[in-house]
């Protein structure tokens, strides 16, 4: 598994150069069977991400890039009638996919937004009355731009819940930059690229997680954790147990992705800010708190030995 | 209004509880008004009832005060006092909407329970307190945390008070101990005991239908044969409009009495609010240094006895108070006119006496033969009351015989004077002590013979010899002392309630032993023991520092308990996981409390590099175990044995 998920990360990294904690993180969100929100600017290589990741899992792919005018019907699909038979027909949205980049989300009305949501908690698309399946597994990689509010509908707290993890990517280190402005176009690599995995084997990695052992020591300091989000006054409300549970998958994944069986507190610091980070604001301003000052925070909590 | 339904009804409990034993010494209308303001409030809740708003309730609280006036006026007792908190706490859970309301209702409730100190502070009170203290604890935990239940509000004061024992027991050892009663105050209650510095015709009769203890008595030994519980208290000598009363001045008597046969016991006084202390005829030496003795053999507290006391005391009961010849000058002296008759029957009484004994017989034998009848409801009397009495109405209580009979000796010309104090007294069956009680007030004769001193004459015995054996109750004709009502009709019944009071009082005494016994002297022995010397101030402050230092000790450990708690569950995987970090944080960088074990490995690591290859075992082996579910014992043998063997060198 180590070294399967490390090729990966490496592949990854060919095409978006010098991320490979961010590459790493996305997958532990994935495999976790969780949706992931980048946040960053624009030309940073949000979508370059989440394409790779998908080519690279061997997945199909959907690209929707978010407008104001947006009706929902645009993303799950519409009824339309046909002549021929003389019934109505459905034809299925960009969301029958299994990667599915929702580009600058924030930009769609919260009516579009919630049909996106909707389908991502429940893995299914109700449309008149049907109910169909979305195919397994199924992942919405979204972004957003923080910088741009204006014609922005931010998502509400409940709605950023039901992503697992919010990672942000951040300008390419120096060197990598220098390779990203000699080297190749990415997107030719994209192209040449081929899949890392094989159909169904992304499930079965799935299957592998949830089988990831979470010990007692383990389960006490995630509680502490949590207790500590719900008494210390850093913070403006605590986290939920839903909350909890994604923490708990999270650093299930991380730990099967970096060939454990069990998870060990390492595995919930290193997802922790970001599973957390839009979970929580700051109990003076109900603002969200910069990454360095959560981690901060976090490494104040002892590990119960 | 459902947010007052989760406090009202626990405070307004809190409240009820601790006025509850005031309501003997609380005027019936302080009563009234808090049942019924209490009753409303409850029924207020229960139906919607409307509340009264903030005028209404000043109103209220101006007619509570005008009553308060009107019943006290500037008796500012504390009477007035509880009645004035009574008052308002039956006003204020009717504003309780705020927390700080809620509060302060709870302090008030715990400031009611603490001014049950000055009325009384028997076993039983003291009993209650703790009650009272517990259900208003409970409604303070109920006002800070009203989700839970009544049943988990009383738990948790349980455990609040549980902890508090300790701190309790070390404030009762070392705080300063005060002398005298609460705050000063002289206790309500007062003058519970008749006794005072006269005697009177009545003094003691009116004393007699009072079932209350006056004071019991422990002995060492056996109890003394009834002949001899004559408990002495006061002497009155001086003879003034038809009064006995107690000399002004009586000097001390230095050195203690020396004798034959002592008997010691100890005394467990009521407070009587005046300065007599009781002791068995005749007392050796004064008990203790709060108090006196007198070289008319009585003895007396230097301040009022306002609360419960315990003395040792040593006496010679079967011993004549001897020779010392003070006060015979004062035991001659008559009023120059009155009471013709009597002096006359005086000097029949002398005439051809060979001595004094002789003149005291003749005067006995002439009460033993007159027809005297012993009663409580003697005739009044007038301007010559001994005349009266001895030849005309001859019925009358102790005090009459014995006045009658001192005045008699003296005109006979033999010095006489009179004792008060107390006859007999009561076994209580379980323990053995003497209950000495107020019915048991008595007065007897001292005459004074040249040759041989001081000697008890008890002319009542003359009429009433059942007094000495059976008490006043058996010595009074049948139904003058109507207080044996229940034996009638209850029957059985009756002597199982006797029994449960007696056991009930030997438990009390056994409470005030231990409560009261330990006294500011007590207190002094103990921290002298400990070497802290209470006169100076140095010493105060180093027992007060003590005794903070041992409270803020105790608090610590329990606290340090509390803590070690969870580790102390541990398994060996954690215990030898610590016991590994503490000999690496010697050698090398200590675990920061937020770190994980791997990444605790890695970063000694960097700081040494040598200890890398042990480090990562140990805590591999330590991962597996506690987080991988390794529960092989082989894996906890080796981990030990590696932890074991684990040495790194200094930094």
């Amino acid at each position: 598994m180590n070294e399967q998920f490390e090729y990966i990360v490496k592949q990854i990294s060919r095409v978006v150069l010098g991320k490979e904690s961010q590459a790493r993180l996305a997958l532990t969100c994935l495999f976790a069977g969780g949706h992931l929100l980048i946040e960053d600017l624009p030309g940073i290589g949000k979508t370059t991400l989440a394409k790779v990741l998908a080519k690279c899992l061997g997945l199909q792919f959907q690209r929707l890039q978010f407008t104001s005018d947006m009706l929902p019907g645009d993303i799950l699909g519409v009824s339309i009638f046909d002549q021929q038979t003389g019934a109505f027909h459905f034809h299925r949205g960009p969301i029958f996919t299994q990667v599915l980049l929702a580009d600058e989300i924030n930009r769609a009305t919260p009516k579009t937004q919630s049909a996106l949501l909707e389908a991502m908690e429940e893995g299914q698309v109700t449309f008149e009355g049907k109910t169909r399946t979305l195919e397994q597994p199924f992942f919405v990689i979204a972004t957003q731009n923080p910088l741009e509010y204006a014609g922005t509908f931010p998502l509400p707290e409940s709605q950023m819940d039901r992503f697992l993890m919010r990672i942000e990517l951040g300008y390419p280190g120096r060197s990598a930059e220098k390779s990203i402005l000699q080297g190749r176009d990415p997107q030719m690599i994209l192209e040449e690229m081929t899949a890392c995995m094989q159909d169904g084997e992304v499930c079965e990695i799935q299957k592998k997680i949830d089988s990831v052992h979470t010990s007692d020591a383990f389960v006490d300091y995630l509680q502490a954790v949590l207790h500590f989000t719900r008494t210390a006054n850093h913070f403006h409300v605590g986290l939920s147990p839903r909350a909890g549970l994604a923490l708990s998958r999270a650093a299930r994944s991380w730990a099967c992705l970096h060939g454990r069986d069990y998870t060990i507190p390492e595995d919930l610091q290193q997802v922790l800010p970001w599973v957390v980070g839009h979970r929580l604001r700051s109990a003076e301003d109900r603002m969200e708190i910069p990454r360095k000052q959560l981690m901060d925070i976090f490494s104040e909590i002892p590990v119960p030995l | 209004m459902s947010e007052e339904r989760k406090y009202t009804p626990a405070l307004t409990m809190a409240l009820i509880v601790a006025v509850f034993p005031h309501t003997l010494q609380l005027p019936l209308w302080i009563i009234a008004w808090c049942i019924g303001l209490w009753g409303y409030l409850l029924a207020s809740l229960r139906f919607g009832w409307p509340r009264p708003n903030r005028p209404v309730r000043i109103v209220l609280a101006l007619i509570g005060i005008a009553g308060l006036l009107a019943t006290f006026s500037t008796r500012l007792g504390p009477e007035a006092y509880i009645g004035l908190l009574a008052v308002m706490a039956a006003l204020k859970p009717f504003e309780s909407s705020t927390h700080r309301d809620r509060m302060i209702t709870v302090f008030i409730a715990y400031f009611i329970i603490i001014s049950s100190l000055l009325q009384t502070e028997t076993f039983t009170i003291t009993l209650y307190m703790f009650f009272s203290v517990f259900v208003t604890t409970a409604a303070l935990v109920r006002i800070n945390n009203p989700y839970g239940g009544y049943r988990s509000d009383l738990k948790r004061a349980g455990i609040l008070l549980g902890k508090a024992i300790p701190l309790m027991i070390i404030l009762f050892l070392l705080f300063p101990r005060m002398q005298g009663s609460l705050f000063g105050m002289r206790q309500a209650g007062q003058a519970r005991s008749g006794f005072s510095g006269q005697l009177s015709p009545g003094s003691i009769s009116s004393l007699v239908k009072n079932d209350e203890a006056a004071f019991r008595a422990e002995f060492k030994g056996r109890i003394p044969p009834p002949e001899q519980l004559y408990w002495r208290g006061v002497v009155f000598s001086r003879l003034d409009n038809g009064s006995w009363h107690r000399p002004e001045r009586v000097p001390e008597r230095s050195e203690p009495l020396q004798g034959q046969n002592p008997v010691d016991y100890t005394i467990s006084i009521e407070p009587h609010n005046d300065q007599w202390i009781f002791a068995l005829d005749v007392p050796a030496r004064a008990p203790t240094r709060w108090s006196t003795f007198y070289r008319d053999f009585t003895i007396q507290s230097r301040r009022t006895i306002s609360r419960k006391r315990r003395y040792e005391m040593r006496s010679y009961p079967g011993q004549k108070p001897g020779k010392s010849d003070w006060g015979v000058d004062a035991a001659r002296r008559l009023p120059k006119e009155g009471n013709p008759r009597t002096r006359e029957l005086a000097a029949q009484l002398s005439k051809g006496a060979d001595n004094a004994s002789q003149i005291v017989d003749r005067g006995l034998k002439y009460l033993g033969d007159g027809e005297f009848a012993y009663t409580l409801n003697p005739p009044l009397l007038g301007d010559d009351p001994m005349d009266e009495f001895l030849f005309e109405s001859r019925r009358g209580y102790c005090e009459h015989y014995a006045s009658a009979f001192a005045y008699l000796m003296r005109a006979a010309g033999v010095p006489a004077r009179i004792v008060g104090g107390y006859l007999g007294g009561e076994r209580n069956p379980f323990a053995g002590y003497l209950v000495i009680r107020q019915s048991d007030a008595h007065a007897w004769v001292e005459v004074w013979y040249p040759e041989a001193g001081w000697n008890r004459v008890d002319p009542t015995l003359m009429v009433a010899p059942a007094r000495l054996n059976q008490g006043a109750q058996g010595a009074l004709p049948p139904g003058e002392l109507s207080g044996g009502f229940a034996g009638k009709y209850l029957g059985p019944v009756q002597s199982l309630i006797e029994q449960v009071q007696w056991g009930w009082d030997a438990l009390s005494l056994q409470w005030e032993a231990w409560f009261h016994g330990y006294s500011r002297e007590e207190q002094q022995a103990l921290l002298e023991k400990l070497g802290i010397y209470w006169r100076s101030w140095k010493g105060m402050s180093a027992a007060l520092l003590f005794g903070l230092g041992l409270v803020a000790g105790i608090t610590g450990l329990y606290a340090v308990l509390q803590f070690r708690r969870p580790r102390a569950r541990k398994d060996p995987v954690s215990k030898y996981y610590e016991k590994f970090c503490r000999k690496l944080a010697r050698a090398g960088p200590a675990r920061p409390a937020g770190m994980g074990p791997k990444d605790y490995a890695a970063f000694a690591a960097d700081r040494r590099p040598d200890l890398r290859e042990e480090v990562k075992t140990i805590t591999d082996l330590y991962i597996r175990m506690r987080y991988g579910g390794d529960t092989n014992t082989e894996t906890l043998t080796h981990f030990k044995n590696r932890v074991h063997k684990f040495k790194p060198g200094q930094k």
